[in-house]
């Protein structure tokens, strides 16, 4: 019986949380939600920022997004509660304002647009995201890598067939040096083999030499041989350990050597 | 960085011509600057820049410890005389003939296998007359000696009284 009525309590308190309506001791009721579903202040806030979307220079649209995302940024309940309602005007206008920084060559700005309606719009196929992301990382791509790879991510993973994004994202995480490392290695011990190789001519031409006379310009003709197979097997011999270590050097500073980094300007929508 | 130059340049497996043994029977059998060493049956080729070749020289006729121009030998009578030699090279076995017009009747006494003549040192030897009366004089010896495949040719004279 006191399990039914603790049970009954922590019920009806759970369902509390989720009312219409905030209560207050001793003050009238908080509504938790506007009665048309959008508050007034939200509904001006999004037509100042239709707008602006249309009139501030494109390079001063960043405080114009800011404002779009208030609604979705605040975790106050009232807030919470119009995110439905806002959302379609929102993206509306995420949708002008990336476009039109677009458009601009306002990469940055775009980029926030455009990601923070990806966000809202639940992270669904976004090619104008893919694009300027990855207009974004093309442009970082030498100065900031790791920004470039991070932004290079995020575009593939809006899009996973924009083959831009995908080739950068490939390049920027691949060791460029891993095949001609690798190939300096096998080239070490191709030269460690023809090096043995050639020793050996040494040692055969010498031991014909011991075996029997012969006149003495074969025998000029044979020492020269045997001196040109002992220059190269030396050469080879001494190259070997220095191109086959030179190879692991080589290929491991090819490691990339940063990791991805997302910019201070992304993602543009935390929500809480 | 020089030095891995030479090593490169030289290389390093070969061995050198002295050590390396190449099998020869004449001079003309050896690389350049080497030569044929048939010295005590080696028979290999050796580098002049670490070892020379015998060379014999012949010093001359040897009366009472000096060398002397020419000397004069009774006849009828088989006589001893000393000649003296040099070895400039390396130590060899040297053969050593005497050769005269026939009624001097000149002969080697040195061992007909070969005498041994060190590097550098002196080498005395002897050799036996026996003149017919009426020989003309002076008479010519011809001296031959071969060592290590070398030979060598002096010539020297001798008095013969009538």
């Amino acid at each position: 019986m006191r399990k039914i009525f603790l049970i009954s309590i922590i019920t009806c308190v759970a369902a509390s949380a989720h009312a219409e309506d905030i209560a207050v001791v001793a003050a009238p009721g908080i509504a938790a939600v506007p009665a048309s579903g959008l508050d007034p202040d939200v509904v001006k806030r999004l037509a100042d920022a239709d707008r602006d979307a249309a009139a501030v220079p494109p390079a001063a649209l960043g405080p114009v997004i800011d404002r779009v995302l208030v609604t979705f940024e605040s975790s106050d309940p009232f807030s919470v509660a119009q995110r439905p309602a806002a959302k379609p005007r929102t993206l509306a206008v995420l949708t002008k304002i990336g476009e039109r920084a677009r458009g601009a060559g306002e990469l940055v700005i775009a980029a926030r647009a455009f990601d923070a309606r990806w966000t809202l719009g639940g992270g669904g196929h976004d090619v104008q995201l893919a694009e300027v992301l990855t207009t974004w990382a093309e442009r970082d791509e030498d100065a900031q890598p790791g920004r470039a790879l991070y932004l290079a991510r995020r575009a593939r993973t809006a899009d996973p067939g924009h083959d831009r994004a995908a080739d950068l994202d490939d390049s920027l995480s691949r060791n460029h040096r891993a095949l001609t490392g690798k190939l300096a290695i096998v080239a070490g011990f191709v030269a460690l083999a023809a090096g043995i190789y050639a020793y050996t001519r040494v040692s055969a031409i010498e031991d014909d030499l011991k075996a029997h006379p012969r006149p003495g310009a074969d025998v000029d003709a044979m020492l020269a041989d045997r001196d040109r197979y002992d220059m190269i097997g030396t050469g080879l011999l001494v190259a070997a350990p220095i191109v086959s270590i030179g190879g692991i050097v080589w290929m491991v500073s090819g490691n990339p050597s940063y990791s991805p980094v997302s910019p201070g300007e992304l993602p543009a929508l935390v929500q809480r | 960085m020089k030095a891995v130059l030479a090593l490169l340049v030289t290389g390093c497996a070969a061995q050198p011509i002295d050590s390396l043994g190449i099998a020869c029977m004449q001079d003309s059998d050896c690389p350049t600057n080497t030569w044929c060493d048939l010295r005590f049956n080696d028979d290999v080729c050796r580098d002049l820049d670490v070892i020379q070749p015998p060379t014999i020289t012949f010093d001359g006729l040897v009366v009472g410890g000096a060398i002397v121009p020419t000397i004069t030998v009774p006849t009828h009578a088989v006589t001893f005389h000393d000649f003296r030699m040099h070895d400039l090279g390396s130590e060899t076995d040297a053969v050593i003939t005497f050769t005269g017009p026939h009624c001097v009747y000149a002969a080697s006494e040195t061992r007909s296998d070969g005498e041994l003549i060190r590097a550098g040192d002196e080498f005395d030897g002897q050799f036996t007359t026996d003149p017919d009366p009426g020989c003309a004089s002076p008479a010519p010896l011809a001296i031959a000696v071969t060592a290590s495949g070398r030979s060598f040719m002096f010539t020297t004279t001798i008095q013969i009284p009538p």
